[in-house]
């Protein structure tokens, strides 16, 4: 299977998950990696299976290299029917009412556009003391074993 | 059974909050000496100075896990029993309780020289900074003793604010303490090109004024125009109310692996009074006093403090931490992981000094730190090159 992973990140935390993932799946699977600031969004791979992966900045913001894409998303409203992808947010639930947003918002807007999202939505939440750089490759295992 | 958690900001917040998360349901009440429910505390020097946040931006949302505990606000601890499982308040109450978490954290450390009391400030609360935001006015001759990271962050501050700032410090260059000499004197350079003044080497020796500070004389003699002295020398642990119950209060208050006040059971010590060794980076009892480490500590105390009183599921691990800190100072904004004053030796590993870098610290060969000057986006990268290191490290002694 043909499986882009694109991460939309602050500190570099969503690249070096977007990298763990990669090196998971990749024996298996064609995988591809791809910041979100560099992603063109008229040329999202139908025929690929996506691994979207972003984090939370802020007040429930998106993260700077997911901004770009975002805003292409609402500029552009490429038709993303027939677009398949599995989303995995990065936060820390220590923020109530924020917790995990910037996922939600990349998830709600290719929603928006047609995407269909599949498989268990992931999170990784920096309160949980027993969150582990592992629990993304374990949920990205999980999501490509039953789509 | 009651918790009584002696601290009511990050960390104590933090605690009550795990030890509700843990499934604690007996009373949690926290004695706060401030007059404010729980505040974060980075943004006093930064974001409240300039305006940018009011003080409600910074109190922290309460979890509704915490919305049934009690709160003292405005009152302080006095005295601890830890045989008699009591600790004394300043409104005269006397409080018995099953466990104890303390979280005192520290006070500011005042500046011992002879002349007018009207003009010098400190920063340490929310009341200090709402005060010194109304006296940040264009063209103020703020003095700052002391350039760690309250008195570099405020004077960026306070030249943004349009003041005039002089910088007094007995160190031999800007940051010198948390960062070493070679990133430090990067960073003063920096604030010098905004305009800032330092004065190294030095300390004020006198304040001098008709009622209130005009000038003051600094030890080599010299004299600067000064409306405001803001005095940012550190930190003292507030301890007092703990003695006599055998615990070693030197510096903070020393903990055994499980954060356990001298191994005391059902008495936990969390956030910047807590002294405790790092195996992580082979550390010695040291206390840290940075943001996450005030949650990670709450973490590691709430959970000790469970198990002493027999609700705790997981066996106790011994605690290990990753410090991690940041800090804005104009334009310039660090970021660092590991235990930087460990280092015997520094490297810039990527970039320039002058620009954005990172900046590896090492003991010998042995990473123990790592500084970034920018580069915000290797940071998850670099903790994890550090991350690694250390285990690897550790998995070659065994």
């Amino acid at each position: 299977m043909k499986i882009n992973i694109l991460f939309g990140t602050e500190s570099g935390g969503g690249e070096l998950t977007a990298e763990d993932i990669a090196d998971s799946l990749s024996t298996l699977h064609e995988t591809n990696i791809q910041n979100m600031s560099d992603a063109d969004v008229k040329a999202l791979d139908k025929d690929a299976f996506y691994l979207m992966i972003c984090s939370t900045y802020g007040e429930g913001e998106l993260p700077y290299s997911a901004q770009p894409f975002h805003a292409a998303l609402l500029r552009e409203k490429p038709d993303l029917s027939g677009l398949r992808y599995a989303m995995f947010g990065r936060g820390d639930s220590a923020y109530l009412k924020t917790y995990s947003r910037g996922s939600e918002i990349i998830d709600e807007t290719l929603q928006a556009l047609g995407g269909t999202r599949v498989g268990e939505y992931g999170r990784h939440d920096a309160s949980d003391m027993s969150a582990t750089d592992e629990l993304a490759v374990t949920w990205a295992n999980s999501v490509i074993e039953n789509i | 059974m009651s918790i009584l958690i002696i601290g009511g900001s990050l960390s104590g917040l933090r605690a009550a909050e795990r030890l509700r998360g843990e499934g604690w349901a007996g009373a949690i009440t926290v004695i706060s000496a401030e007059n404010h429910m729980p505040y974060n505390r980075p943004p006093l020097s930064k974001e409240l100075l300039w305006g940018e946040d009011s003080p409600s931006d910074l109190e922290f949302e309460l979890s509704p896990l915490v919305a049934d505990i009690q709160w003292k606000l405005g009152v302080s601890a006095t005295a601890l029993n830890i045989n008699e499982k009591r600790v004394e308040l300043s409104n005269g109450e006397s409080l018995t309780y099953e466990g104890l978490v303390i979280a005192t954290g520290v006070k500011s450390r005042r500046l011992n020289a002879p002349g007018p009391q009207d003009g010098r400030v400190i920063l340490r609360t929310l009341d200090d900074a709402v005060a010194l935001k109304d006296k940040l006015k264009s063209g103020l001759k703020l003095v700052i003793l002391g350039a760690g990271f309250i008195g570099c962050e405020v004077a960026s501050t306070a030249r943004k604010l349009g003041c005039e700032v002089d910088v007094v410090a007995m160190d031999e260059v800007a940051m010198q303490v948390p960062l070493g000499k070679m990133v430090g004197a990067e960073i003063q350079r920096r604030h010098e090109a905004e305009g800032v003044r330092f004065h190294m080497g030095v300390s004020i020796a006198e304040l001098q004024g008709e009622g209130k500070v005009q000038q003051v004389v600094l030890t080599d003699g010299r004299k600067l125009e000064a409306d405001l002295v803001l005095e940012t020398i550190g930190s003292i642990p507030n301890t007092e109310w703990m003695a006599n119950n055998n615990l070693d209060l030197a510096n903070g208050v020393l903990c055994d692996e499980y954060l356990r006040a001298g191994g005391n059971a059902g008495v936990v010590v969390v956030g910047d009074v807590a002294r405790f060794a790092n195996p992580l980076f082979d550390a010695p009892p040291m206390r840290i006093e940075h943001w996450q480490t005030a949650i990670d500590t709450a973490n590691y105390g709430a959970r000790t403090l469970l198990s002493d009183l027999g609700h705790g599921n997981d066996e106790l691990t011994p605690i290990s931490v990753m410090p991690w800190f940041w800090s804005d100072q104009g334009e310039t904004r660090m970021s660092s992981f590991g235990m930087l004053g460990l280092a015997n030796r520094q490297e810039v590993l990527e970039g320039e000094l002058t620009g954005e870098c990172a900046i590896g610290y090492f003991r010998d060969d042995l990473p123990v730190g790592i500084v970034l000057v920018g580069l915000k986006e290797k940071s998850a990268r670099y903790k994890r090159w550090l991350q690694k290191a250390r285990d690897e490290y550790h998995a070659s002694r065994e």
